[in-house]
C-alpha cells in the first residue's frame, strides 16, 4: 500500500477538477488523489493497491446511468465503501477574451453535454457539439488549445484551476442536478475513514431465470420482508440474447440478519448473486 | 520498461507511483530528459500492470523494453549521455582525440609524444601500461613504472591521461588515472566489471573482438548497474576472413550503438587496421560516420617501437590527421 506523507491514496477518473474529485475531496478530506484516464483503471488502482479507494460516478438524476461504470461493475470484482450525492452545477468556460457569440464548438464529458442539452441547443447549429474523457479534460483542453473557439462545459472549480473565464452560469437543464458516486475498496476495508454512520444502502447484482414470472417473485420477497428498494437497474449481458443482469438497491435493514436470509433465499433461485456491499451513502 | 511522463507532473502522484513500484521491488531509474521525464523500471516487471501505469494521469506513454541492457538502451536516456573528464566533454558529437604510444617505454619518450599530440589537438593522452599481449613472452609493459611515467607526462602537459586496466586488484594503483581502458580481451571480465561500476571513474570500454554489440552493450550494464555512468564505447575492429587489415573496422557500429544507446562512441583505427598508413583514411570515414571521439596510436619512432610500430603514425601524421578531421566535423556538423 502506497502512503504519500500518511495521507489515503484514492483513485479517481479524470483530472483536477473533475467531479469526480470534489465527489473525493467530500468524501476524503485528507485524500492524496491519483487520476485516471478511465473508470476500469480506478478499478485496477484499488485491486493492485495503487490506491486504497476509488471513486466512481454511478448515476445522475437527469441524464441516468454512467453505462461505461455499470459495464465494468458487471464483470469486475468491486465492493463499495461509501456512496454519495454530489450536486453537480456546470459552467460554460471559454478563454479570457472569448465571448458567448463566438463559440462554434463545446466540448464536455457525454453526460455532462446531456445534462444541459436546452442550454446548447440553443447556442445554434453553427456550434458543434464533441464528446471527450471528461469534464475537467475538456477544460484542460480548452485551455491548451490554439482556439478561441473553443469552450467547455465544466465544474465552476476549473475555472480557476485551468485559468479559464466563465461564460455562462447554471447552465444544466434541470437545476437539481445531481450525481451519485460510490467510493470502491478492497473487501477487507468496512466504510472509510472518519465517516462512522451506519450502512444504509446494499447493493446487489443478480442474473435471473428466463422464466414467466421471476422477476416479479423475486421483487416479491423483498415486499413480503418489508424492504425498501431503492433502485432497481437492468443491463445487458454481452454477446447474450437480450438477458440482462440486474443491479437492485435496498434500504439497509436494522436487522442484518433479515439481509442475510433474504440473500440465502435470492442464491436458490437465481444463478448469480453478488452482494457489492452495505455502505453508508451521504445526502 | 519504461514510463515516459508527461511534462511537469504532480509529485504528489508521481510519489504515490514509485512507492507503489519500490514496493513491488521494482528499481526505479528517473532520467530528466530536455524534452520529458523517464522511468526506467528494473526487475520483475512481468507482472507490472501496464495498462494501469499507461492510465496514469501523469503518464504520457509506457513501453516494454526488450533488450536485456536497459541503463545502456537509448530508450531509458533519451539524450546522449556526455562523460566529463576534467575539462574534456566526450559524447554527443564530440570528436574527442585520445593520442599516445601503445606503450610507454620511457620518460623522454611518453613525455615528448605527450607534447607533441598536444600540440596536434589531442585532448587526452593514451599509453600501455600494463599491456595484455598474445604471447607470455612479448613486452609485458612498464606496469607501475608505466603509470608513474605516464602522471609525469599529465604533469608536463595538462592532457588527462588514459590506460587499460587488467584486474580489479590493479585498481588502487589507477588513482589518478582519468580513463580507465578496459580491452577487448577483457571486455567480458565480469569481476572487472562490477568493479568499475563501483568507482565513478570513466571507462573506456573497447568491443571483444567476436563480441556483437549486445555483449558489449550488456558488458557496459555491468558498469552501468554499478552506479558508473561515465561509460564510453570503443570499437576497435573484428575477426572476420579478412587477413589483409589485423581486424574488421565496423564503422557501421557508430550510428548503430548511437541509436541502440546513449552512451558516446568512438573508434579505433590502429588497432582495427594493424597498418599505420590506413589509419588516416579510416579516422577521417570514423570522423565523418559521426564518431565520438577517436583513440590512435602515435608513436615518435614506429620502426623501434617495442609494441604496435607498423600501426603507429608519427606526430607528423597526427598533426596532418587532425587538421583533415576539424574540416570534416565542421562539414559534417548540424547545428
Ligand atoms: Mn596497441
Amino acid at each position: 500500500m502506497s502512503f504519500t506523507e500518511g495521507k489515503i491514496p484514492v483513485a479517481v477518473q479524470g483530472t483536477r477538477g473533475a467531479y469526480s474529485q470534489l465527489a473525493a475531496e467530500k468524501m476524503f478530506p485528507d485524500g492524496s488523489f491519483l487520476y485516471f484516464k478511465n473508470f476500469g483503471a480506478v478499478i485496477s488502482a484499488v485491486d493492485q493497491k495503487l490506491c486504497r479507494f476509488g471513486v466512481l460516478p454511478l448515476e445522475n438524476n437527469t441524464y441516468g446511468s454512467v453505462r461505461a461504470v455499470y459495464r465494468l461493475l458487471q464483470t469486475r470484482e468491486v465492493s463499495i465503501a461509501y456512496a454519495m450525492r454530489l450536486k453537480i452545477d456546470h459552467v460554460l468556460l471559454a478563454k479570457e477574451g472569448t465571448a458567448l457569440q463566438d463559440i462554434r464548438r463545446v466540448i464536455s464529458h457525454e453526460q455532462a453535454l446531456g445534462q444541459c442539452e436546452t442550454f446548447l441547443h440553443s447556442l445554434g447549429d453553427k456550434v458543434s457539439i464533441d464528446a471527450c474523457l471528461n469534464t475537467a479534460v475538456a477544460a484542460r483542453m480548452t485551455a491548451e488549445s490554439d482556439d478561441p473557439a473553443l469552450a467547455a462545459v465544466s465544474s465552476p472549480e476549473c475555472a480557476e484551476i485551468y485559468g479559464l473565464k466563465v461564460l455562462k452560469r447554471h447552465i444544466a437543464d434541470n437545476n437539481s442536478n445531481f450525481t451519485r458516486f460510490i467510493c470502491i475498496s478492497g473487501k477487507e476495508e468496512s466504510g472509510i475513514p472518519g465517516k462512522s454512520e451506519k450502512p444504509n444502502r446494499l447493493s446487489l447484482i443478480l442474473t435471473i431465470p428466463h422464466r414467466p414470472g421471476m422477476l416479479s417473485g423475486i421483487l416479491d420477497l423483498f415486499a413480503e420482508k418489508n424492504i425498501n428498494l431503492l433502485k432497481i437497474e437492468s443491463v445487458p449481458i454481452p454477446g447474450k440474447d437480450f438477458e440482462f443482469m440486474f443491479f437492485i438497491d435496498i434500504e439497509e435493514t436494522e436487522n442484518p440478519e433479515t439481509t442475510r436470509k433474504i440473500l440465502t433465499e435470492l442464491e436458490e433461485i437465481c444463478p448469480v448473486v453478488r452482494c457489492l456491499g452495505s455502505y453508508y451513502e451521504e445526502y | 520498461m519504461i514510463v515516459i511522463l508527461k511534462q511537469n507532473p504532480d509529485k504528489a502522484q508521481l510519489d504515490s507511483l514509485l512507492e507503489w513500484l519500490k514496493a513491488q521491488n521494482i528499481e526505479v531509474h528517473p532520467t530528466v530528459g530536455s524534452h520529458q521525464t523517464i522511468l526506467g523500471l528494473i526487475g520483475d516487471t512481468s507482472r507490472v500492470d501496464v495498462d494501469l501505469i499507461s492510465a496514469l494521469d501523469i503518464v504520457d506513454n509506457v513501453k516494454r523494453v526488450q533488450e536485456p541492457y536497459k541503463n545502456a538502451n537509448r530508450k531509458f536516456h533519451p539524450d546522449d549521455t556526455v562523460v566529463r573528464v576534467g575539462d574534456v566533454e566526450i559524447g554527443g558529437g564530440s570528436l574527442t582525440l585520445i593520442a599516445g604510444p601503445c606503450s610507454v617505454e620511457s620518460e623522454e619518450q611518453i613525455i615528448g609524444i605527450a607534447k607533441a599530440v598536444k600540440a596536434s589537438g589531442a585532448q587526452v593522452l593514451r599509453g600501455g601500461a600494463f599491456k595484455p599481449r598474445t604471447s607470455p613472452y612479448s613486452f609485458q609493459g612498464m606496469q607501475i613504472d608505466g603509470i608513474r611515467l605516464l602522471l609525469k607526462a599529465k604533469e608536463a602537459t595538462g592532457l588527462p591521461i588514459c590506460t587499460e586496466i587488467m584486474d580489479a586488484s590493479q585498481l588502487p594503483l589507477f588513482d589518478d588515472v582519468d580513463i580507465l581502458q578496459v580491452g577487448a580481451r577483457n571486455m567480458q571480465n565480469f569481476s572487472l566489471l562490477k568493479s568499475l561500476g563501483k568507482t565513478r571513474k570513466p571507462v573506456l570500454l573497447k568491443r571483444g573482438m567476436a563480441c556483437s554489440y549486445q555483449d558489449l552493450l550488456m558488458s557496459a550494464e555491468y558498469i552501468l548497474a554499478g552506479g558508473n555512468p561515465n561509460v564510453i564505447l570503443c570499437e576497435r575492429g573484428i575477426r572476420t576472413f579478412e587477413t589483409y587489415t589485423r581486424k574488421t573496422l565496423y564503422l557501421a557500429c557508430i550510428p548503430s550503438l548511437k541509436a541502440l544507446s546513449h552512451l558516446p562512441v568512438i573508434i579505433d583505427p590502429s588497432h582495427a587496421t594493424g597498418k599505420s598508413q590506413l589509419v588516416p583514411s579510416m579516422a577521417c570515414a570514423a570522423a565523418a560516420a559521426g564518431a565520438d571521439g577517436l583513440i590512435i596510436e602515435v608513436h615518435n619512432d614506429p620502426p623501434h617501437a617495442k609494441c604496435d610500430g607498423p600501426q603507429s603514425i608519427t606526430p607528423e601524421a597526427f598533426d596532418k590527421l587532425n587538421r583533415k578531421l576539424t574540416a570534416i566535423r565542421n562539414a559534417i556538423r548540424e547545428d
